[in-house]
């Protein structure tokens, strides 16, 4: 009896640890699904725009804007494309991929990726952002 | 002996004709692409047509956004955005967006173990299984400060979860791969949720869906391997690093 009731002990620890392994790589879909029902729809356009006019540049206005959209239609693509997720370029002095392009045309220096989420969708002023060297800019 | 070449050779004809045949089917994978970022509160979403030539690894994707463009990537991660409204195109190269370094060709080329990892300079550190779940660590290179290791978690063979490490005990980033639908010569999950955690405490939620996929030997759409008109004009043309 003792040992029955081992092994029923054994098998439902062994259970319970499959469930919490399966659990922690699934995500409640439901509670993520609610959160953007709650959500205000925020466009980037009107945001990039309002951003780009703030910053000091030494470029002609027609350079400008010419820059700005592709730049705009790169850093979206970037960001919001179905790239290799693991795409986590963030940042640093040293210029890479998407730093470099935000950087070529000198409007944004230095902007790691996932505070330009931050900027494009809390619409926040980006001055202090530019030529920030710091890795995490929130810090 | 007549007969047993003549028998090596039909052989032969029907092996180049089955590859020929399969090289030729699937080539051609079209979807549309709904993305929704949400930050404290506030959502951006944006729809993307993509058309993706297998053959030639030319992605091709049309954004729906304000103003609205055509991006043609290639290998090479040369890549031609163009602006109907303006009759402009942008020309640049930058290796890291080349078309062998996306979601699309990871999935239709079945080349799923590490999604890009390796190109990105990570290392394979370990490798265990938990029950049911295949599990990759990954080592980050030494460039890329602020992630530690990747983790990939794998369930019969395909990619269901991924976590970005700051160090062992700060997780920075999650990727939850479901709803993967079978295509014949591929599976493609038709969500991802991406979510990366910041130090303030808040959160980003990338929740990308994938719909009206077809798989077509031909090109069945114009979008495929797009041609800039000949006299759309130039802007900001560079060269990335």
């Amino acid at each position: 009896m003792k040992k029955l009731l081992l092994v029923i002990v054994l098998f439902a620890s062994v259970l319970f640890v499959n469930q919490a392994k399966a659990s922690s790589y699934s995500v409640n879909e439901q509670a993520i699904d609610q959160l953007f029902v709650n959500a205000v729809e925020t466009s980037m356009i009107s945001v990039n725009a309002t951003d780009l006019s703030s910053l000091a540049t030494n470029l002609p206005t027609t350079v400008m804007a010419n820059q700005k959209d592709a730049i705009v239609a790169i850093v979206l693509d970037f960001f919001l494309g179905e790239f290799g997720v693991h795409r986590f370029y963030l940042g640093t002095e040293t210029l890479t991929g998407i730093g470099y392009i935000l950087t070529c045309g000198g409007i944004f220096g230095i902007v790691p990726l996932i505070d330009f989420v931050v900027l494009i969708i809390d619409n926040k002023d980006i001055s202090k952002y530019v030529n920030n060297p710091k890795f995490f800019m929130w810090n | 002996m007549n007969v047993s070449f003549q028998g090596i050779y039909l052989f032969l004809g029907l092996l180049i004709l089955s590859v020929s045949l399969n090289a030729q089917q699937g080539s051609y994978v079209s979807l549309k692409q709904h993305t929704e970022v949400l930050e404290n509160g506030k959502k951006m979403t944006n729809d993307v047509d993509l058309f993706f030539d297998n053959n030639k690894q030319i992605l091709t994707k049309y954004y729906h956004s304000s103003p609205e463009f055509i991006m043609v990537v290639n290998s090479l991660g040369e890549i031609k955005t163009y602006f109907p409204a303006s009759n402009e195109v942008n020309y640049k190269q930058i290796a890291e967006m080349s078309s062998k370094r996306n979601l699309i060709y990871y999935f239709a080329n079945n080349t799923t173990d590490d999604l890009g990892l390796v190109d990105e300079g990570f290392n394979l550190s370990s490798n265990t299984w938990e029950n049911q779940f295949y599990v990759t660590l990954w080592k980050a290179p030494s460039f890329l400060k602020g992630i530690e290791t990747v983790k990939m978690v794998f369930e019969n063979g395909l990619p269901v979860y991924s976590e970005y490490q700051a160090n062992k005990n700060k997780i920075i980033k999650k990727i939850y791969y479901t709803n993967y639908k079978d295509f014949t010569q591929f599976r493609l999950p038709l969500k991802i949720i991406e979510i990366s955690y910041m130090p303030s405490g808040d959160s980003i939620i990338n929740r990308t869906l994938f719909s009206n996929v077809k798989v077509s030997s031909s090109p069945d759409d114009k979008y495929f391997n797009f041609k800039i008109p000949d006299n759309a004009k130039p802007v900001g043309t560079t060269k990335g690093k």
